[in-house]
């Protein structure tokens, strides 16, 4: 096989990947601004609804200036709504980040809701952990110390969270993650007293 | 992380096995899966593969991709990596190592389309590895496909000798059912380790 | 027209090769992975062989309209450059103007990529032959895969959850079958389902080995 042809053939293969990285690129670029406002809007639109706080598409943005309110301690910022306690979580889930807002008590006791923003487990299983009827299983568990999974019985301790069954690995995810977002919370909220 | 990386490798072989826990790279395991011999080999070929590309990939993302802003094309460039280490891989065991090319040289185009070398990169970034925790992945997930695929085989061998497996079943059917047979077995292992 | 004899064209041919005898999961063994994990539910396996059936046809056509360009030796590569160029963009411009479809499919796009039904056709038909051809081969077999997801679907959700498309069928007092709502579960699903096409599909089997 001649050089010119070998050639011709290396530069076939640059010139898709140039063209394809291009794409991409502009891809990103043309979405990003869509993505990020998309992300606001139901990172504000959730928070709202998990305070109780009535919005609709056309007024959210100014209510949720009105109603809630950002603080910081360090590095770590939260939102306070009437007498609640909103923070924002991300995580490591089995596929992919699992991210969600967790609400609690102003004393920072007890979990009022958690509500799952995105997440990519498995289709059928893990994916689950987004339904509103496995989060309400949360209510009212402790936020003062980690939640453990309950596996082999049904969870009836304050710190105890069920499973779902055939979704172990994101059940634990989820719970690990929650725990570590009430932990994070207390310590700054802690040190900004 | 702090993970030990010894122990990231035993548990990509047993408890988060590729193959049947996972359930990825099922298709090259159930055509490689006929004899032993063609398994143990298309086992050795990709853990070799994936001993080089996972550290490759994790040495691309962390100073390339990161630093860039690009990791939208994380999925795109570690499938050129792919599968331009492959063909490099083929063109080295070929030229230096004849003998090598000549018993599992074959395998080595195959490991492109392997899904599993795909999600070993593609789990490494998840879970923010570091590099030696990516060797060890990278090498006991090899490990593992190939354990998963060489049991099938040898089920399937012995399986052979007996007969009588219904006509329509035979190939890929019986397949199907040893893998779902081995991977509710190995279900057994979930929860013993963590390693995310 | 007389309809029958389209029955005897080459595009009808090509498309129904794919979709009945040459079935993609259970004659041609492609797309494996993801027909376990995702056919779980009805919903799920709409999404996910929707999104295969968009993407296998429209590859197909890109690479046979590529094909006298590509070389040889960098085949495997081209088709992958493709493939995840072209599904990247639309996953993106899908966040960008379709956020909620976008979230739900999130999780499927990297399962969409990696398929090898894509990369199955475009090696087998698409490289060789011209850009309609290709288009229906691509349709025909990705929409084997389609059915088949769905009927796998269609039991799984049943049997697993009691449920079809979250409506509720069996009464909770029924058992649900959890194990085979997980991947695990569904191979042996999957043998049977192997099993049933190839007796009606009245296709060879395979030697002894």
């Amino acid at each position: 096989m001649n050089l010119k042809r070998k050639l011709l053939d290396v530069l076939f293969i640059v010139v898709l990947g140039v063209v394809s990285v291009a794409l991409l690129l502009a891809a990103q670029s043309y979405s990003a601004p869509a993505v990020k406002r998309f992300r606001e809007t139901r990172l504000k639109t959730n928070i709202l609804t998990a305070a109780g706080i009535p919005w609709s598409q056309a007024d959210f943005s100014e209510v949720f200036e009105q109603r809630v309110r950002e603080e910081t301690g360090g590095d770590v910022a939260w939102f306070v709504a009437d007498s609640l306690v909103i923070y924002e979580f991300k995580g490591r889930g089995l596929w992919g980040m699992i991210e969600g807002i967790a609400t609690f008590d102003s004393a920072l006791t007890r979990i009022v809701s958690i509500r799952v923003l995105s997440q990519e487990e498995t289709p059928g299983l893990g994916d689950r952990i987004k339904e509103p009827d496995y989060l309400a299983t949360y209510k009212g568990r402790t936020a003062a110390e980690p939640l453990e999974l309950a596996l082999r019985h049904q969870a009836s301790l304050p710190n105890e969270v069920d499973a779902i069954s055939g979704a172990t690995l994101s059940s634990q995810a989820l719970v690990t993650i929650v725990s570590d977002a009430a932990r994070q919370l207390r310590a700054a909220k802690g040190g900004a007293r | 992380m702090t993970l030990n990386p010894l122990v990231i490798l035993i548990a990509a072989v047993f408890t988060h096995n590729i193959a049947l826990t996972y359930l990825i790279g099922m298709c090259p395991m159930l055509a490689m899966s006929r004899r032993v011999d063609t398994a143990t080999g298309m086992g050795v070929a990709v853990t070799f593969v994936l001993a080089i590309i996972g550290p490759l990939n994790w040495i691309i993302y962390r100073f390339l991709l990161v630093p860039t802003h690009s990791e939208v094309m994380s999925f795109l460039v570690f499938i050129i990596v792919i599968a331009s280490a492959v063909q490099l891989v083929e063109m080295l065991v070929s030229r230096f190592f004849p003998a090598l090319h000549a018993s599992f040289g074959v395998f080595l185009p195959l490991i492109t389309v392997n899904c599993a070398v795909l999600a070993v990169s593609l789990f490494v970034m998840l879970r923010e590895y570091s590099f030696w925790q990516t060797v060890t992945f990278s090498i006991g997930t090899g490990i593992g496909w190939g354990v998963a695929t060489t049991i099938i085989a040898g089920v399937r061998e012995r399986l052979a000798l007996v007969g009588d497996v219904p006509a329509d079943l035979r190939g890929a059917g019986i397949t199907m059912i040893i893998a779902g047979i081995l991977a509710l077995a190995f279900i057994g292992f979930s929860g013993m380790v963590a390693i995310q | 027209m007389n309809l029958r004899r389209i029955a005897y064209t080459r595009p009808w041919r090509t498309f129904i090769a794919g979709f009945f005898k040459e079935n993609a999961v259970t004659y041609q063994l492609l797309g494996l992975c993801s027909t376990l994990a995702v056919s779980n539910k009805l919903e799920n396996a709409i999404a996910m062989g929707l999104g295969v059936v968009f993407v296998v046809t429209i590859s197909s056509l890109l690479i046979a309209l590529l094909r006298r360009l590509i070389p040889p030796q960098y085949r495997m590569i081209t088709y992958m450059i493709v493939t995840s160029t072209f599904v990247i963009i639309v996953d993106q411009f899908l966040k960008a103007n379709y956020p909620l479809i976008s979230s739900q499919l999130g999780p499927y796009v990297g399962l969409i990529i990696t398929n090898c039904i894509v990369m199955g056709r475009q090696e087998a038909f698409a490289i060789k032959n011209g850009a309609w051809l290709s288009f229906l081969d691509g349709l025909g077999s990705s929409s084997s895969y389609l059915y088949t997801l769905v009927i796998l679907g269609v039991i799984r959700e049943i049997l697993g959850f009691g449920t079809l498309l979250n409506f509720r069928v069996i009464p909770p007092s029924f058992p649900p079958w959890v194990v085979i709502t997980m991947a695990q579960g569904a191979w042996f699903l999957l043998a049977i389902y192997y099993w049933v096409f190839r007796r009606v599909a009245k296709l060879k089997p395979a030697e002894q080995e």
